[in-house]
């Protein structure tokens, strides 16, 4: 008999004997932490837990226990914290405006010393953005050591090196490893880490003071300048010049700038093309989503760090519903491991579980997509439905199979029966032709956002 | 049990013992407090699981026995009678209380059912005055905010190492250090207490003249406390610890100041108090520094208007105006005892330090706002 099934039949056989409230103070938060031979080791919550089943219950626990398993003579009470499950107070809202002190933090670089290499887990997903940071800052720590003597300029392959992804993903994770990575190494390095929204503000306050030349000679100066959400600079003209300044600073003498964003260059709106060419000319890397078998190595690894365990089955459940999001996946597991420490039930944890994976996506129909297509392209529905092969029929009528295979889920041949008994194969060359222009035409893509959120906000 | 004991004593450590009766619903025997006589010692009891306090005094008694009473209630009726001897006597888990003219039975419960409160057993770490370490806990426990996400910063920082006790708390926007000196030199330990101890125990020994003595053990502390006055009551308090690695907060305490000012500290309380009124919805008040003139204090709302004031004072360093919350800032100055304060700046954007002049025990460390 396993420690967890025999504590639990040795609870059930005293819930009946006591008061609920009772049972549930003293009993809450106990498990068999360990048996050693005739020793039960008992984890109990707190100090005065421990008081009372020392003094009060010890011989009737001891009893029970060797009903189950006779050669148990002695119990043996440890007290292990288990801050999380204690419902505390919520404290008063922090001042918004008012910066924390970070104790974790390295002021100088903005860098979080808990992103590293050695904790992000490698797939297929993310490849290639993983080998193009590692990569970088290899450079970063070698051409360090013969900075002094040479006035050679420092050939970086992947200058700018832009990262994006949808959220989620681990480009934070990355970034910031790239700069802990060279600091580790190489202490005497400059490396700035700063989010966009952080360097805006800056930038700002520095207007405000008419001090835009401090700004750009601070940030000239770093031997890796690293934005984070570069996406955010859209429509900032005064900021968008700034940075264009500090870019061509530090790439003129070889410095690395590292970006990412949750879109590709192209598909950022309102940026200077001067910005967004240069974006584009360094080294662009996607990260993907990853697939179930990465998922669940990803989850194991945040179990690792957090020297805890959890059964296969729910990481298996965890990993096979919580798809498009690594964060999401953390909030899944640190759940998970909540309920599981609580409750001990598989069947448990899968229940809380449901709420946050089912989440309430609001239903679509199909015919909300074609009238919200048909609405913004500016063609009658009837139209679509027809044999008509007229181009502005046409295009719109793919990017509605489009939505139909992405948002509904919807099979090649249902979806052709739905657009007026079309053949399954046109629909599939229209997926895929719509699939194509998505990756390469940023002004499409932006289309196609603005459908999506009529269809989702009306 | 039967006992005969001055009214005004008796209200004291009942109302001590009833502050950790608060309304638990899961396990409602917690509003009771626990009444004891052994040899000729009143012994009175409460715990909210998390802390377990136990006040004794001696006193005149005709027979052993315990029994729990409903602690509001008890203390409440107590607090409310005239000054004299009041007589209390045990039966069938009633207790009745007889004093002049007043005769009142109060419906007890079994004690058998109430929590037994954990014992230390190790020797005691060290000793300290209790109006010391009441000083010390007032200056640093207000700061904590309780928090579920950053348990470990929930709690004072206790911390011993040489003869040196150093306290401190922290919200993560400000923090407090006070150092107390200890007699001798102790082992070296760090442990975190939890906020509502601290602020219990400072409450308990804030009118009581005597020393108190620690005892860390593992996942527990326990402090007791020796009357100077033999009439007052010896008082054990033990907690729960908070389980968790304190933040190395040294790390943020500037070590180079470039502006300085030496101000008095009444005259800056009342300028910063002035300020609040015309403060905006962010309670934002701007100080600016321009060695060697006074200090400039100034805040302005949209709604109210503003308000600009000086403050003279040994201003030294470069040029700067930097912005806090004022309450914050108050927060801070309402626990310094000396006439004057020293203010150190950084930078707009990095901690700034306020402490006593002539005192280097105590710092207050406070991020400035950024807007």
């Amino acid at each position: 008999m396993d420690n967890s099934l025999l504590w639990q039949s040795v609870l059930a056989n005293l819930e009946g004997k006591l008061s609920k409230p009772t049972f549930a103070t003293w009993f809450r938060n106990t498990t068999i932490k360990k048996i050693k031979t005739s020793e039960v080791i008992l984890a109990v919550p707190n100090i005065f837990v421990r008081e009372w089943l020392q003094n009060k219950f010890n011989k009737e626990l001891l009893l029970s226990l060797r009903q189950f398993s006779p050669k148990i003579k002695k119990i043996k009470y440890v007290v292990l914290n288990q801050e999380g499950a204690k419902s505390q107070k919520v404290g008063r809202k922090n001042d918004l405006a008012q910066p924390k002190i970070e104790f974790y933090q390295n002021r100088l670089s903005g860098l979080n010393p808990r992103y590293k290499f050695s904790n992000f887990v490698v797939g297929n997903f993310n490849q290639l953005a993983h080998a193009c940071a590692i990569s970088i800052s290899k450079n970063l720590i070698n051409t360090t050591l013969n900075l002094g003597n040479t006035k050679r300029k420092l050939k970086l392959e992947y200058n700018p090196f832009f990262i994006y992804s949808k959220v989620g993903l681990g480009k934070t994770h990355l970034l910031e490893a790239i700069g802990n990575e060279v600091i580790d190494f190489q202490k005497k390095r400059r490396v700035k880490y700063v989010p966009c929204p952080n360097f805006t503000s800056e930038v700002i306050s520095n207007i405000r003071e008419g001090s835009i030349e401090k700004i750009v000679a601070n940030y000239s100066q770093f031997d890796a300048l690293i934005i984070d959400d570069i996406e955010f600079i859209a429509g900032k003209e005064r900021t968008q010049d700034v940075f264009f300044r500090i870019f061509n600073n530090l790439t003129e003498v070889g410095k690395q700038i590292v970006l990412s964003s949750d879109r590709p260059p192209r598909a950022i709106e309102r940026i200077e093309e001067r910005l967004r060419s240069r974006f584009e000319g360094g080294m662009v890397a996607d990260i993907t989503f990853p697939d179930f078998e990465e998922r669940v190595a990803i989850l194991e690894q945040k179990l690792e760090e957090r020297e805890t365990a959890l059964p296969k089955e729910i990481l298996e459940f965890i990993a096979g519903n919580v798809k498009k999001n690594i964060r999401e996946l953390e909030g899944a597991l640190t759940r998970s491991l909540v309920i599981f420490e609580r409750e001990n039930s598989l069947e448990k944890v899968r229940k809380s579980l449901k709420d946050i994976i089912e989440e309430p996506k609001k239903r679509i129909s199909p015919e909300k997509i074609i009238e919200n297509v048909c609405d913004f392209f500016n063609v009658p529905p009837k139209e679509i439905l027809s044999k008509s092969r007229k181009r502005e029929v046409v295009f719109p009528r793919q990017v509605i199979m489009y939505l139909f295979r992405e948002e509904l889920n919807l099979s090649l041949p249902s979806i052709g029966v739905k657009l007026g008994n079309k053949d399954h194969t046109t629909v599939g060359y229209a997926c895929e032709k719509i699939g194509e222009k998505v990756k390469k035409d940023g002004d499409f893509v932006k289309t196609l956002e603005t459908i999506k959120e009529r269809l989702y906000n009306t | 049990m039967k006992l005969t004991i001055n009214s005004e004593k008796m209200k004291r450590i009942v109302s001590l013992a009833t502050r950790l009766c608060g309304s638990n619903l899961t396990l409602p025997i917690l509003n009771n407090i626990l009444l004891e006589i052994k040899q000729n010692l009143l012994l009175v009891s409460s715990t909210n699981l998390e802390i377990g306090l136990s006040l004794s005094l001696p006193v005149k008694s005709e027979k052993e026995g315990k029994i729990t009473v409903p602690g509001k209630i008890f203390s409440d009726f107590i607090s409310s009678l005239p000054k004299g001897e009041i007589k209390i006597e045990e039966k069938d888990l009633t207790i009745s209380v007889k004093s002049k003219g007043f005769q009142a039975k109060i419906l007890g419960q079994n004690p058998k059912e109430f929590p037994i409160l954990p014992k230390v057993k190790e020797k005691p770490l060290t000793q300290i005055e209790s109006s010391e370490l009441f000083n010390g806990l007032s200056k640093v426990s207000h700061i904590i905010s309780p928090s579920d996400s950053r348990v470990e910063i929930s709690g004072v920082f206790f911390k011993t190492k040489g003869d040196t006790l150093t306290l401190v708390g922290t919200d993560s926007i400000r923090l407090g250090e006070k150092k107390l000196s200890l007699p001798q030199e102790v082992e070296k330990k760090e442990v975190i207490i939890p906020q509502k101890t601290a602020v219990e125990l400072a409450y308990i020994l804030s009118n009581l003249k005597g020393i108190i003595r620690v005892i860390i053990e593992s996942s527990q502390i326990g402090f007791e406390f020796i009357p100077q006055n033999p009439l007052d009551p010896q008082i054990s308090l033990i907690s729960r610890l908070i389980d968790g690695q304190y933040p190395e907060y040294e790390g943020i305490i500037p070590q180079k100041i470039s502006t300085q000012a030496i101000i008095d500290k009444e005259e800056f309380q009342r300028k910063i108090k002035i300020a609040s009124l015309f403060s905006s919805r962010i309670q934002d008040v701007k100080l600016k520094f321009e060695p060697p003139k006074p200090l400039l204090i100034s805040s302005a709302s949209a709604e109210v208007g503003e308000v600009h004031s000086k403050l003279d004072g040994k201003i030294e360093g470069k040029s700067i105006e930097i912005v806090f919350n004022w309450r914050y800032l108050l927060d801070g100055l309402g626990v310094i005892d000396s006439s004057e304060v020293f203010l150190g700046v950084n930078e707009a954007t990095s901690p700034t330090i306020l402490r006593p002049v002539g005192d280097k025990t105590y710092l207050y460390v406070l991020m400035p706002k950024t807007l």
